[in-house]
C-alpha cells in the first residue's frame, strides 16, 4: 500500500502545504496540518478510488484539518455562511487596475472573509471542479456557484478599492 | 442571452462548468459584444493572476526539511513486512465526513505497574531499532528519488516542473545549493579520465528538491544532486537501482549522491575526486546558515530608502513589517 500511496499521494505534498500555509499563515502550523492531512490519508487510502483526482480528495481532508484546528482554537468560529444568498446586492465594483503585483492580489485576497478565500483558492490555484470544492467544502453545488460568483466581486471590489500606490505608501508608512 | 445573463454565466464559462447550450449562446453574445467579451477577459486574467501569485510567493513554498521529514513520518506508519499501516492510539482513524476524531488516552491500571516497567524497557529497544530503520529507510528512498531525478532530469527532460537556476533555489529553498554554482568545477580530473559539467540548476522530482549538477563522464551522463537530509553518516554507500549505480554520503543535514548507468569503479574515481571540497562547503555553507528572519531583514535593508513591497510580510515577519 505505502508504494501506490507514495506515487499517488506524496507527491501533492508541497500543494496541499501552499494551502495549509495560506490558511494558517504560520509555517508550523501548516507543517502539523499537513502531516494530520497525509496521516489520515494514509490511515484511509484503501478508501481512494485509483484513477480520480487523488489532489481533490486530499484538499477534502486538508480542509477539515483546518476547519477543525481553527474551531478548536475559536479563533474563526464556524458560523452558518452569510454567502449564500445571491449576488445582486452587490455594490458597484469598480475595474480591475491594469497593473498589479502579486503583493496586491495576495493582499486583496487576504483581506477577505475566510470562505471567500477558501473557494477562490480551491477554484483558481487548485483548479478543482465545482463538484470537487462542494466535496472539499461540504456545500451545496448549487453554492458553490453562488460563492463564487459573489467571492469574485469581492476580490474585484477589494482590488479597485483604492489605487495600489496609495496601498504601498500606506503600508510603507506603517 | 443578455449582457447580464453573461455575467451571471461568466464565472461558469471561464471555468469550463457551462452546459453545452449556454456555452454556445454565450459565445454568441460575446460575438457582439464588447463589454462582456472584455468582462470574460478580465475573469480569466483574474484567475490567472491568483494563480501565479501563489505559484510565485517564496513564503507559501514548503521547505525541503518538512518534506524529508514528513515523508519519514508517514513512512514509519507503515509496517515494513506487510505494508499495512500503523494505527498507534494516537494515530487512531479519523472519520473524515463528519470530522469526528475518535482518539482516547488508553487506560491504565495501577495492579499492571510492572507490566508498563516491561512495555517501557520493549519501547526503548524498539526506538534504537525504529531510529535504525528509518534512516536506512530514509537514505533508501534517497537514493531510489535521486536515481528517478537522473532519468527524468539528465537524460529524459520529463520533469513534471521545469528546473530553476541554483541562485532562484538557493533563495526560495535552501541556502545551501548556492555552493553548487560553483562547486564542483565545471572540469574535473580523475584516475580514469576527465568529467566536464554540462548543466547546473535545481530540480524537485518527487516532491523532493535536489540541486544537480550534470556531467559528461567517459561517455555517459552523470548526475551530482544535492538534498537535504537530517542523516550525518558521512561513510559512503553504493547502491544498484536497475541499472544505475548511487553512491551517497552525508554532510550535516545535506546528502550528496551521485547517479550513473558507469561501473561502480569508474563512478566511484568520480565522486571521490568531487567529494572535495564539496562536502567541506556544504558543511560550512550549514555552519553559517543565516536565520531566514535576518535574511528577510537584510533583504529589505538592501532595498534602501524608497517603497517596500511588504505585501507578504504578514506571514513569517510582522515585527520587521511594523518596523519598517
Amino acid at each position: 500500500m505505502w508504494a501506490a500511496f507514495e506515487a499517488e499521494a506524496l507527491p501533492h505534498a508541497p500543494r496541499l502545504f501552499r494551502l495549509a500555509m495560506w490558511a494558517e499563515r504560520n509555517r508550523a502550523e501548516a507543517e502539523d496540518a499537513v502531516q494530520e492531512t497525509l496521516t489520515q490519508a494514509l490511515q484511509l487510502f484503501d478508501r481512494y478510488r485509483p484513477g480520480t483526482n487523488c489532489r481533490a480528495w486530499l484538499l477534502t481532508i486538508l480542509q477539515n484539518v483546518i476547519n477543525n484546528r481553527r474551531r478548536a482554537r475559536q479563533r474563526s468560529p464556524m458560523v452558518p455562511d452569510p454567502d449564500d444568498r445571491r449576488a445582486e446586492g452587490l455594490p458597484f465594483v469598480p475595474p480591475v487596475p491594469q497593473h498589479l503585483t502579486d503583493e496586491d492580489i495576495l493582499g486583496a485576497l487576504a483581506r477577505l472573509p475566510q470562505s471567500v478565500q477558501d473557494i477562490i483558492v480551491l477554484r483558481d490555484v487548485e483548479e478543482l471542479s465545482y463538484k470537487e470544492i462542494a466535496a472539499s467544502l461540504a456545500i451545496p453545488l448549487g453554492t458553490v456557484m453562488s460563492r463564487l460568483h459573489r467571492a469574485r466581486s469581492l476580490l474585484r471590489a477589494e482590488l479597485g478599492r483604492e489605487p495600489v500606490h496609495a496601498r504601498e505608501e500606506h503600508l510603507d508608512r506603517s | 442571452m443578455t449582457c447580464r445573463d453573461v455575467r451571471d454565466n461568466a464565472e461558469a464559462f471561464v471555468a469550463g462548468e457551462l452546459n453545452e447550450s449556454a456555452t454556445q449562446a454565450l459565445l454568441r453574445h460575446l460575438e457582439t459584444c464588447v463589454e462582456c467579451r472584455q468582462e470574460v477577459e478580465t475573469l480569466r486574467t483574474l484567475r490567472t493572476s491568483v494563480r501565479g501569485a501563489f505559484d510565485r510567493a517564496h513564503e507559501l513554498q514548503a521547505q525541503p526539511e518538512f518534506l524529508a521529514r514528513l515523508d519519514r513520518t508517514l513512512r514509519s506508519q507503515v509496517r515494513p513486512a506487510t505494508g499495512a499501516v500503523t494505527q498507534s492510539q494516537s494515530q487512531a482513524p479519523v472519520e473524515i465526513a463528519g470530522a469526528v476524531d475518535t482518539r482516547t488516552p488508553p487506560p491504565v491500571s495501577a495492579r499492571y505497574a510492572w507490566l508498563a516497567v516491561a512495555a517501557a524497557l520493549l519501547l526503548a529497544m524498539s526506538i534504537g531499532l525504529f531510529w535504525a530503520r528509518a534512516a536506512r529507510h530514509d537514505d533508501e528512498a534517497l537514493a531510489l528519488d535521486a536515481a528517478g531525478d537522473h532519468r527524468n532530469c539528465a537524460i529524459a527532460f520529463a520533469l513534471d516542473e521545469k528546473p530553476i537556476p541554483l541562485g532562484e533555489a538557493a533563495r526560495r529553498y535552501d541556502p545551501a545549493f548556492d555552493v553548487l554554482e560553483t562547486l564542483p568545477p565545471d572540469q574535473i580530473s580523475t584516475p580514469a579520465g576527465a568529467a566536464q559539467v554540462v548543466a547546473r540548476h535545481s530540480c524537485l522530482y518527487h516532491g523532493r528538491r535536489f540541486a544537480h549538477v550534470v556531467m559528461k563522464y567517459r561517455g555517459s551522463l552523470v548526475s551530482l544532486l544535492v538534498a537535504a537530509s537530517d542523516d550525518e553518516r558521512a561513510d559512503r554507500t553504493l547502491r544498484a537501482v536497475d541499472s544505475l549505480s548511487v553512491i551517497s554520503w552525508h554532510v550535516p543535514r545535506h546528502a550528496i549522491l551521485v547517479v550513473s548507468d558507469l561501473p561502480a569503479p569508474d563512478l566511484r574515481a568520480l565522486a571521490t575526486a568531487a567529494a572535495e571540497p564539496l562536502s567541506s562547503r556544504l558543511a560550512g555553507a550549514m555552519a553559517l546558515n543565516i536565520l531566514p528572519s535576518v535574511r528577510i531583514a537584510a533583504d529589505i535593508r538592501r532595498h534602501g530608502p524608497g517603497p517596500i513591497r511588504v505585501g507578504l510580510c504578514h506571514f513569517a515577519t510582522p515585527s520587521l513589517c511594523a518596523a519598517q
